[in-house]
């Protein structure tokens, strides 16, 4: 090295491949493998003459990358140039599963991989932290706890350009992926060494926007494992919404019953004789005041194992008008195969919404199966009720359940692709 | 810092450390080894392969808020590439490796050797070593070969030796590497660090990625 040579030094070689003759492009003094674009022979950057490494495996036309190897692209604020592309498969059940791997170059930065699944990206570099063993079983990364997702063994099945170790198709790894969205952790574990690295999520759009690539991305097909859930974020931001809404609601409530007169306007007790002739009664005139709202009508007869009906009219001394509606309190008991039960009760509350100011008396029509039956009604007005608040909370509550079932709906169907499904079904 | 000229080709020699005991003179690639005042010139530097390293002799940085300037370098190759060791100066007056290869750097420093240390023979990837209060992992291990040196060193090497090294991990980016050239073995701990955290000046530049 001269230290009085100035200006940028060269890192690109152009080789010729010794197989086949093709021209080569050596982009990064790193690598320990290239593989001929025109012939699939790996070759030894490292030794003069281009040693063999691995013969040409069968051609495979249908892997071809995406990413033109040599060209650069600029993610997250950071340069790389793609200088090397493999197909990587497993096989679950005996189904394959193919997937594909970019690899980038910077001379400063080192190396980073962009992995394309089903139109899905992930951006991955060298984890230079290692991961701890989480309480839960997975693993623990910057304070994040990621799950496991799956282990399969990866076999290369295609490779062309450039690599920072000796590549061969037919290669094997066992991998481990853990998934803390989105984020993903993968342990890559060779005969020879472990690695760990960590991805993230990336759309095909920003792909193609940092490549400045033609045409537009794959279609993506289900869930990646890192993919972001997009409703997550409603979730959230819905459920802080509805309890922003009963706090509002609860004001208001709050509100209703500061204002609400909540008396007592009549009592009165009756006795039901199925000897007398005039059954019906009439109690004395009450006033009704204050705004429109609503009267409640409580009855309580002493009834066992009986009932009692009461047919009503609120009526109106002034207009006449009258409200009808019938009531039944009934109270049955027993014990029966060693248990005893009941059922009914001995008192009845009716609500009457919107009854307006004004004198009123009550006319009580009472039946029963059982004769004399001693029976009290009370009168109430302006009974604040606790209905509608919570109606109210139902309601408001519909959107934030929705997206909670839509969230649950996705992660269903991310891990539906991993060793962990949530929901499993038999085949 | 001392200055003095290179015996061989006369050229000014600037010496930064007094810990340096080896020096490989920039312009004819002497190799000069120091003894008190003066230089003997014990041959020629192999030559460094072109290994794409982004660093050079001048290059300075900062780890954890502290300067420093590389000032050496040995030259290594494994089986798994190219890695370097800087020899770096630190402005709070350590002197300390900034080890880089394949885009990955991790900064150590020396630490003493603790006692019964394993021969390299006997080291098992995945074993325990205590070192201080400290457990690290065996991650690595590899017969790697010094190619060449630049610049000051403070230690005396000649190129082409063999170097038995072992790289362990601790918890976080805890790392170390231990040199099994002599036994007992010397041992660098310190950490992995990313590219961006060292606010690297004056690298080299390589076509195309100004």
């Amino acid at each position: 090295v001269n230290p009085k040579k100035a200006g940028p030094a060269a890192l690109v070689r152009a080789v010729k491949c010794s197989k086949c003759g093709a021209p080569i492009e050596l982009r990064s003094p790193s690598s320990l493998s290239v593989a001929c674009g025109s012939c699939g022979s790996v070759l030894d950057p490292r030794t003069p003459d281009l040693a063999l490494i691995a013969a040409a495996a069968k051609r495979q036309e249908k892997y071809r990358p995406r990413i033109p190897l040599g060209h650069k692209g600029r993610l997250k604020g950071e340069v790389f140039q793609c200088i090397g592309y493999m197909a990587r498969r497993t096989k679950v059940d005996g189904q394959p599963y193919t997937w594909h791997e970019y690899l980038l170059f910077n001379p400063y930065k080192g190396y980073r991989w962009l992995v394309e699944y089903q139109g899905h990206w992930t951006s991955v570099k060298p984890a230079h932290v290692t991961p701890e063993a989480s309480a839960t079983g997975g693993l623990r990364f910057f304070g994040e706890d990621y799950r496991h997702f799956q282990s399969c063994r990866a076999e290369v099945v295609f490779v062309v350009g450039e690599f920072y170790w000796q590549v061969r198709v037919g290669d094997s790894a066992e991998l481990e992926d853990y998934v803390c969205p989105p984020s993903i952790l993968s342990i890559e574990r060779t005969a020879d060494e472990t690695s760990c690295s960590v991805g993230t999520y990336v759309t095909g759009q920003e792909v193609w926007q940092a490549f400045q690539l033609p045409g537009e991305p794959p279609e993506t097909t289900g869930v990646a494992p890192a993919q972001p859930s997009p409703i997550q974020p409603d979730v959230g931001k819905s459920w802080a919404l509805f309890a922003a809404l009963c706090l509002v609601t609860i004001a208001i409530h709050s509100f209703v019953v500061s204002i609400s007169q909540n008396k007592r306007i009549w009592q009165g007790r009756f006795n039901y004789d199925a000897a007398e002739a005039e059954k019906s009664k009439v109690t004395e005139v009450f006033e009704i005041t204050g705004r429109t709202s609503n009267v409640v009508i409580k009855t309580s007869a002493r009834v066992d194992n009986h009932w009692l009906f009461a047919g009503y009219a609120l009526i109106n001394e002034g207009t006449g008008v009258a409200i009808d509606f019938g009531r039944e309190v009934s109270y049955y008991h027993g014990y029966d195969g060693g248990e005893s039960w009941a059922e009914g009760s001995t008192s009845d509350e009716v609500v009457i919404p919107q009854v307006p100011a004004g004198r009123y008396y009550l006319r009580v029509e009472p039946q029963s199966d059982t004769s004399p039956v001693l029976y009290e009604v009370e009168v109430w007005r302006d009974v604040p009720q606790l209905f509608p608040l919570l109606m109210s909370w139902f309601i408001l509550a519909i959107p934030a359940l929705i997206a909670s079932l839509r969230q649950y709906t996705f992660e269903v169907r991310r891990w539906s692709e991993s060793d962990h499904p949530m929901i499993t079904t038999e085949e | 810092m001392s200055s003095g000229s290179c015996p061989s080709c006369g050229a000014p020699l600037e010496i930064k450390t007094r810990a340096a005991t080896l020096l490989v003179c920039a312009y004819c690639n002497s190799t000069l080894v120091r003894h008190e005042q003066k230089l003997e010139d014990i041959g020629k530097m192999a030559l460094l392969a072109e290994d794409g390293s982004p660093l050079q002799i001048g290059a300075r940085g900062v780890y954890r808020g502290v300067k420093f300037e590389v000032i050496g370098r040995l030259q290594l190759e494994y089986s798994a590439g190219y890695w370097n060791e800087w020899y770096a100066t630190f402005d709070d007056g350590r002197t300390g490796w900034v080890g880089e290869g394949q885009g990955q750097y991790a900064i150590t420093f020396q630490a003493a050797t603790p006692r019964n240390m394993p021969q390299f023979e006997n080291l098992k990837i995945g074993d325990t070593l205590k070192v201080g209060v400290e457990h690290f992992r065996v991650t690595e291990k590899s017969r790697a070969r010094c190619i060449a040196s630049q610049g000051e060193l403070p230690f005396h090497v000649n190129s082409g030796y063999d170097a038995p090294v072992a790289d362990v991990s601790g918890s976080g980016a805890r790392f170390g590497t231990i040199d099994y050239s002599e036994y007992p073995p010397l041992v660098f701990l310190g950490e992995r660090v990313e590219f961006d955290a060292l606010a690297f000046a004056g690298l080299r530049e390589f076509e195309g990625w100004s």
